[in-house]
């Protein structure tokens, strides 16, 4: 079939109406699906506020649930003397109250300087630092069993972290008064932890 | 539009006048006769003009018309389309209202395609109502011939047994004279129209007969049937006893059998006024093209072209509205969506700021602190983890102590504990003729696992001598095994090395003596020395 103009003009107002209804359709289609696609980013980007949202709570109430535990047990070591300044009169104090209480032969010592340590059996202790001061000890024994009283004697006393590192028994000098028999060496690093910041004021012990 | 579409204008033009009627659906909404002259055509234009765009639908019935039975080799598609157009420039050249209407497919061999060719061969009654449709401008849908009509009504009218008939002449009487279809098992093969059917009802039966009997003859002469044959004559009338004069008028006609048809069923069933079809007979056959019977068209494409354009026109209207509904239904979908995800968005907007609250709430009851709550658990952790090292060589000295109670002979000389991270730790005791390959077995050994080096380990060196000794290398090599053995049994004991035998017997060093019987204060004493390392008290974490 073929159209003349006047043909065509029959079929302009359709023609016309299809190609508005097709813009127009175009339009609304390109308009929803923005639309659409914007809420849906909106939507995903608030899901992800809200999760990031939650997991800062439960951190939050990981934390308050952690410092529920944890804050007695630090003031408890601050008390103690594991954290902040060491105590060296304390330990030596100590040394002394457990010779006498124990009737133990003289215990002579040798505390060693303050030292800053990274040692690798403790692997993070971030954002505090370690110290740590050696102690050399000598002294004389009526039997292998001093040293184990000794040993217990110093655990129980309510100090800072001490880490007993070495012993050394051996036979005594045949030439010393006393009635020792043997003769322990030991070695003892007495560990500390300070605040980067020292601000542990703010807790009252 | 949507109203127009069950619109539809149906005419039927005679040689003198043109029946027109309107249908809505299938109803008969009005007709009107308009003459065959020139104040007609004024009026029927004038008629028209009140119907714009309604489809028109035209029947001619015309006494000039021609019938031609042809086969044509079975084909289909173009090929179809090219040998019936040859066929009808064949028979009918020249005239513009032409059709081929299918009958079968014969039974022989060849199984040819049987076509009636019809046409009018003179179309001037019906070109002036053309010229009118034309001018209005109105789309003329076709142009169909009353007696292919006839033979739908036949269908519809007669009983099985009735159209089982192979022979069967159906006589109608219109308003333009007798129309005599002739149908064979059913379909059309010729029809002829006869005007000028006299007004006295006495003479309707010999006219009747006369015109059958031509009818009969002409279907002889043109070998649709044979003398011998029995024609089925069907009279179609609304009342039967005016058809039973004409009947009885056959009934010493041989070779004719005469029967009625009565058209009152019909029209109830096609809703059709009687009255209406009584004064105008031809308005049952506009009624069937009304309920959408159709039949072939004999209008080239050049008139029909308008009512094309016309459906051109209403298909992009309605692809148009359906494309819109489509794109509004999408458009919907979307937006149904985009709304979810805003509300999706604002409840996750409440979640959230009632998480932040509480948030909020739980970081103001956090009390002040010189650390953060991790910093505090480090410290902590830290102190236990030094806490759960050994405080004393409690298990050394007890490992030692059983493995001594069972070996006698061993006197200890120095026993030392080390907790150690370095596995390669080696006593700093001066040993004599200590065993230079066996040194650093241990500490090798240890030193290749790695996971070791983050944990302290409890290691011992034990300085002893065989004693009494009596010179026997051999018996005191042995007993330091033994007593290495006995160690190594103990459950905290994870490795035993004896660092020292009392005699060195390895051929990276020097090896001195006599094989005369030495006294034994002068005798070496038999030293050794074992390291041994513990098993950890807890599993570290």
């Amino acid at each position: 079939m073929t159209l003349n103009s006047k043909d065509w003009k029959r079929l302009q107002r359709p023609l016309t109406l299809l190609m508005a209804v097709l813009f127009f359709i175009i339009a609304c289609i390109y308009y929803a699906y923005t639309f659409c696609q914007t809420q849906l980013l909106a939507a995903q980007i608030q899901q992800l506020q809200r999760l990031a949202m939650r997991a800062k709570l439960q951190t939050t109430e990981a934390e308050k649930n952690d410092i529920d535990i944890f804050l007695p047990q630090y003031k408890a070591l601050i008390n103690q003397g594991f954290i902040g300044e060491e105590r060296r009169q304390a330990w030596v104090a100590a040394l002394g109250d457990i010779q006498k209480s124990h009737q133990l032969f003289k215990i002579n010592y040798e505390l060693g300087p303050l030292e800053t340590v990274q040692p690798t059996y403790l692997a993070n202790f971030s954002p505090f630092i370690l110290h740590q001061s050696t102690m050399k000890i000598n002294f004389d024994l009526l039997h292998e069993g001093d040293l184990l009283t000794f040993a217990d004697a110093l655990a129980s006393k309510n100090l800072a972290a001490r880490l007993l590192k070495s012993c050394v028994i051996h036979q005594a000098n045949q030439q010393t008064t006393t009635q020792a028999r043997l003769n322990a060496q030991c070695e003892i690093d007495w560990l500390t932890l300070t605040e980067p910041s020292q601000t542990q004021s703010a807790i009252t012990p | 539009m949507l109203k127009n579409n069950l619109n539809k204008i149906i005419l039927c033009a005679t040689a003198k006048n043109l029946v027109a009627g309107i249908w809505h659906g299938d109803q008969l909404q009005q007709h009107e006769v308009f003459l065959h002259d020139d104040a007609g055509q004024g009026m029927f234009a004038a008629w028209l003009a009140h119907y714009p765009e309604i489809p028109i639908y035209l029947i001619a019935n015309a006494v000039e018309e021609d019938y031609r039975l042809e086969s044509l080799p079975h084909s289909s598609g173009r090929e179809k389309n090219a040998l019936i157009e040859r066929k009808l420039n064949q028979f009918y050249r020249g005239l513009i209202f032409r059709t081929a209407h299918f009958i079968q497919r014969e039974k022989d061999k060849r199984k040819d395609d049987k076509f009636l060719f019809v046409a009018l061969n003179n179309d001037e009654f019906l070109q002036i109502w053309i010229n009118v449709i034309q001018q209005a401008d109105a789309p003329l849908v076709g142009v169909y011939l009353l007696p292919m009509l006839s033979q739908l009504l036949c269908k519809q009218m007669s009983t099985p047994r009735k159209l089982g008939e192979p022979h069967i002449l159906l006589c109608e009487k219109l308003s333009s004279g007798l129309r005599q279809s002739y149908l064979h098992n059913g379909r059309l093969r010729m029809s002829r129209l006869i005007p000028n059917v006299p007004e006295d009802p006495n003479q309707l039966g010999y006219f009747y007969l006369v015109e059958t009997q031509k009818t009969r003859l002409y279907l002889m002469s043109k070998r649709f049937i044979s003398r011998e044959v029995t024609l089925n004559l069907q009279l179609v009338s609304l009342h039967d006893e005016d058809m039973q004069a004409i009947k009885q008028s056959f009934s010493q006609e041989p070779g004719i059998a005469c029967e009625t048809l009565n058209l009152r069923t019909i029209t109830k069933q096609m809703h059709v006024n009687p009255l209406a079809i009584e004064t105008l007979p031809e308005l049952l056959h506009m009624q069937l093209l009304a309920n959408g019977h159709q039949t072939e068209n004999l209008a080239p494409k050049l008139l029909t072209k308008t009512f094309e354009l016309i459906k051109i026109s209403q298909w992009i209207t309605k692809s148009a509205f359906a494309l819109g509904l489509s794109g509004l239904a999408l458009s919907s979908y979307f937006l149904m969506n985009g709304f979810e995800h805003q509300s999706q968005t604002q409840n996750a907007l409440q979640a959230t700021q009632m998480i932040q609250q509480r948030t909020v709430e739980a970081t103001n009851q956090l009390p002040t602190l010189p650390q953060n709550a991790q910093a505090l658990k480090t410290a902590v952790l830290v102190f236990n983890k030094i806490q759960q090292y050994p405080a004393s060589p409690q298990r050394l000295m007890h490992v030692v102590s059983h493995a001594m109670e069972k070996s006698s002979e061993v006197a200890l000389n120095r026993l030392r504990w080390v907790q150690t991270e370095d596995l390669s730790f080696q006593d700093e005791d001066d040993l004599k003729g200590l065993a230079a390959n066996a040194a650093n077995t241990l500490a090798n050994n240890l030193t290749n696992n790695p996971a070791k080096a983050t944990q302290l380990t409890e290691l011992g060196f034990i300085s002893a001598e065989i004693s009494p000794f009596n010179g026997n290398y051999r018996e005191a090599v042995q007993k330091v095994q033994q007593f290495s053995e006995q160690l190594k049994l103990a459950p905290e004991v994870a490795q035993v090395e004896i660092l020292q035998t009392p005699v060195n017997m390895s051929s990276y060093s020097d090896l001195r003596g006599s094989t005369e019987n030495i006294p034994n204060d002068a005798l070496a004493p038999a030293l050794f020395k074992i390291k041994l390392q513990l098993k950890p008290l807890t599993p570290q974490p």
